[in-house]
């Protein structure tokens, strides 16, 4: 059990402001890092063990963001992955749920509570 | 039928072909006996001859010249030129026509020149007249005037001779020669006493009747009836028993004739006709006629034997495809009957089938159009929420940095920006509701349930204005599908239902069993839609309500998740007076084998 302050959240995207406002919104309560592409985010959670949370877009240009939480999931299985997209439905994600791959998916333009509220819960 | 109508003819052809044939082959068969019988006649004749054949022949000679001179001279007025040839004929003659008058008992008969009463007119005139009358032996001949015989196509010179017997006439012979031939000069004998009566007839050619000279062996007499030309009867004579044995033609008289010209006098009374030559020719003609005649009838037996069975065949054949043609006819008209009754429930089906079909096109458009709306509406959701999420995290943002500085103006902007994209993530998230690709369609959804949490989520709205009147099935009522999206279609109807009642008003929700399906009932007593936008509810982004109260998509995607779920909505309003929806799902199998019953 954690405090929310003490909670790391890495955070994948190719779109800049998205990391921006992400960074902007939750680095106030959290420990927020930003990945700008799959391959980064699993440069960034090798050499950040303390990660809790992944967060990541759906369509990136290297990697989708379902398969960059399959490669970071093999690695790390035990941190909390979850999908925040410009579009929620698809078969990839559905199936990502149904195999317990990610433990929720959000739909942009993204709901900071919603967020908090699936954190919470996935961490308690 | 046809090849029978073929076959009569020839059938017909080779019945007479048989004839013809036939009668060729008779023909042919005649001539040769004929040919046969001249030779058996000239053989015997040739035997006569055999006496004196030099003899024979040169009075042939002779007789022919005579001919030959009376043609030259056709017309005799001179009496010496008449009496000329007939003297001529008669010392020609002479030693023959006593031959021919010689006894049957191989005796001579004497002639004498004396012409008494009982002799024809036509020989009185010819004695008197142009008659010469040769004696020999104390016997008198008369010879006529030669005339032209028409009939026979020449001249003839009559002869005659009384026969005498112990000093009284018994006969008087009658002939002719031809100068043409030697054929026929002797025509009949005519005899008296022991033999046989006879009568003398005043007319050359007039009814005569001559008797038969005898011999030893053979027996043969020409009698004559009508005109010597005429057919004669031929006679044979034995041991006083006369037996016609048959009929000569004037051909055959004449070879019988023929024979008398012997010089040796005691066989030349011999008409030498052997009654069994003549008897084979008739009975060889008879025979051949007759086996002709049996060949034609047999053919034609055997012909018209064929043409009956053939026709009896025909006729059983005809009865018997008459018969099966009946059966037939039978069949058909059954099997009509039958398929007429097949057609006329398939018609009925057919309608019903097209009517279907119908519906099931108009469906189709409808579904064809949210399909393509769903493949839009996911792409364009992707890409119009990135740049939302720009304006929603750049909002959030600004509010906290403005905290500090509460300007009613900046507020006031801040909440239009936030209402902007607040919009425009409902429609987003409704549109996301197109894709097929969303839910799984084979949970187990209780009705009953499913109605009851929607009326709990919009309870707040409702309590104020709307009573709702719950009409359940009394067992559960389950469908297989998608319990969020069956959510989604109750809501949305629910909604509609409690947004068309603008002060008060009621709301009836039934849900019962019927056919298999699971009926879902919303009535309300709200506005009601127009008759004009009847058909329009379905289509995506219609809406009646004012900007901003709704996106015109919910009704839309309600039919599209029913018809997903194999089921079908329908609707009923009145203007002004209230609408009803009828949603229909087919039932979960668990539901179907509770039974149905009638509530």
């Amino acid at each position: 059990m954690k405090e929310s302050s003490n909670i790391t959240i890495l955070y994948v995207d190719d779109e800049e402001i998205n990391l921006l406002l992400f960074g902007r919104s939750f680095s106030k309560k959290h420990n927020v890092l930003s990945a700008g592409s799959g391959r980064e985010g699993l440069e960034i959670l090798g050499r950040n063990e303390n990660i809790d949370v992944v967060i990541s877009d759906m369509r990136m240009t290297d990697m989708s963001g379902i398969e960059f939480i399959k490669l970071a999931k093999q690695e790390y299985p035990e941190k909390i992955y979850f999908i925040l997209t410009g579009f929620v439905f698809g078969e990839e994600i559905e199936s990502a749920l149904k195999n317990k791959l990610i433990a929720n998916s959000f739909s942009k333009p993204f709901n900071q509570d919603q967020i908090e509220g699936a954190i919470y819960d996935a961490l308690h | 039928m046809k090849s029978r109508s073929v076959f009569k003819p020839i059938l017909v052809a080779i019945l007479i072909g048989l004839t013809l044939v036939t009668s060729i082959v008779s023909y042919l068969v005649w001539i040769g006996v004929k040919e046969k019988r001249f030779t058996d006649l000239e053989s015997t004749a040739s035997i006569l001859a055999r006496y004196d054949d030099l003899a024979l022949r040169q009075r042939e000679l002779a007789l022919v010249s005579v001919g030959k001179r009376m043609l030259d001279v056709p017309d005799i007025q001179a009496e010496e030129a008449r009496l000329k040839i007939a003297k001529d004929a008669l010392a020609l003659y002479t030693e023959f026509l006593a031959i021919g008058l010689t006894r049957f008992d191989g005796s001579m008969i004497t002639f004498t020149g004396n012409v008494t009463a009982g002799a024809p007119n036509l020989m009185k005139s010819s004695l008197t007249k142009r008659s010469f009358i040769h004696a020999r032996n104390g016997t008198r001949i008369s010879i006529g005037e030669p005339y032209y015989f028409r009939q026979v196509n020449d001249w003839v010179l009559p002869i005659r001779a009384p026969m005498f017997e112990n000093d009284s006439l018994v006969a008087l012979n009658t002939s002719a020669i031809r100068y043409k031939g030697i054929n026929d000069n002797l025509k009949s004998f005519g005899i008296d006493g022991r033999y046989r009566v006879h009568t003398i007839n005043t007319a050359f050619n007039t009814t005569q009747i001559y008797y038969p000279l005898e011999t030893s062996q053979y027996a043969a007499l020409l009698r004559k009836d009508a005109s010597i030309y005429d057919d004669l009867e031929v006679v044979e004579v034995k041991n006083g028993m006369e037996r016609v044995i048959g009929f000569n033609s004037f051909e055959a008289y004449q070879m019988i004739g023929v024979r008398i010209f012997s010089q040796d006098i005691d066989k030349a009374f011999i008409v030498s006709v052997n009654s069994n030559i003549l008897f084979d020719f008739f009975w060889n003609q008879f025979r051949l006629i007759l086996l002709a005649y049996l060949l034609l009838v047999s053919a034609s037996f055997f012909g018209i034997n064929y043409l009956i069975k053939k026709d009896r065949k025909y006729k059983d054949d005809l009865a018997e495809q008459n018969r099966k043609l009946e059966q037939q006819v039978e069949d058909r008209t059954r099997k009509l009957k039958v398929t007429n009754e097949e057609l006329s429930a398939t018609n009925g089906d057919l309608n019903k089938a097209l009517k279907e079909l119908k519906d099931a096109q108009d469906q189709l458009i409808k579904s064809e159009k949210m399909a393509s709306l769903g493949v839009l509406a996911a792409g364009v959701g992707h890409e119009i929420n990135n740049p939302l999420n720009f304006i929603q995290g750049g909002h959030t943002v600004l509010v906290e940095l403005l905290e500090s500085n509460p300007s009613e103006e900046i507020k006031t902007y801040l909440d239009v920006i936030a209402e902007g994209v607040k919009r425009c993530t409902a429609i987003i998230e409704s549109l996301s509701n197109y894709s097929r690709q969303a839910g799984d369609m084979n949970e187990e959804c209780n009705v009953q349930t499913i109605l009851d949490n929607c009326l709990l989520i919009l309870g707040n709205k409702m309590k104020s204005k709307v009573k709702v009147v719950k009409q359940y099935w009394d067992e559960k009522v389950v469908v297989i599908g998608n319990e969020g999206k069956l959510h989604q279609v109750f809501l949305n109807v629910l909604t509609n239902a409690e947004q068309s009642i603008e002060d008060h008003g009621t709301i009836i929700l039934a849900c019962s069993i019927e056919k298999g399906h699971a009926v879902i009932s919303v009535s309300d007593t709200g506005c009601g839609i127009k008759k004009r936008n009847m058909n329009k509810i379905s289509d995506p982004f219609f809406t009646t309500k004012a900007p901003g109260q709704g996106t015109g998509l919910g009704l839309s995607i309600a039919y599209s998740i029913v018809e997903e779920h194999g089921g079908k909505i329908s609707c009923d309003s009145v203007f002004k007076e209230g609408t009803e929806f009828v949603i229909k799902l087919p039932l979960s199998r668990m539901t179907t084998t509770a039974g149905e019953r009638v509530k």
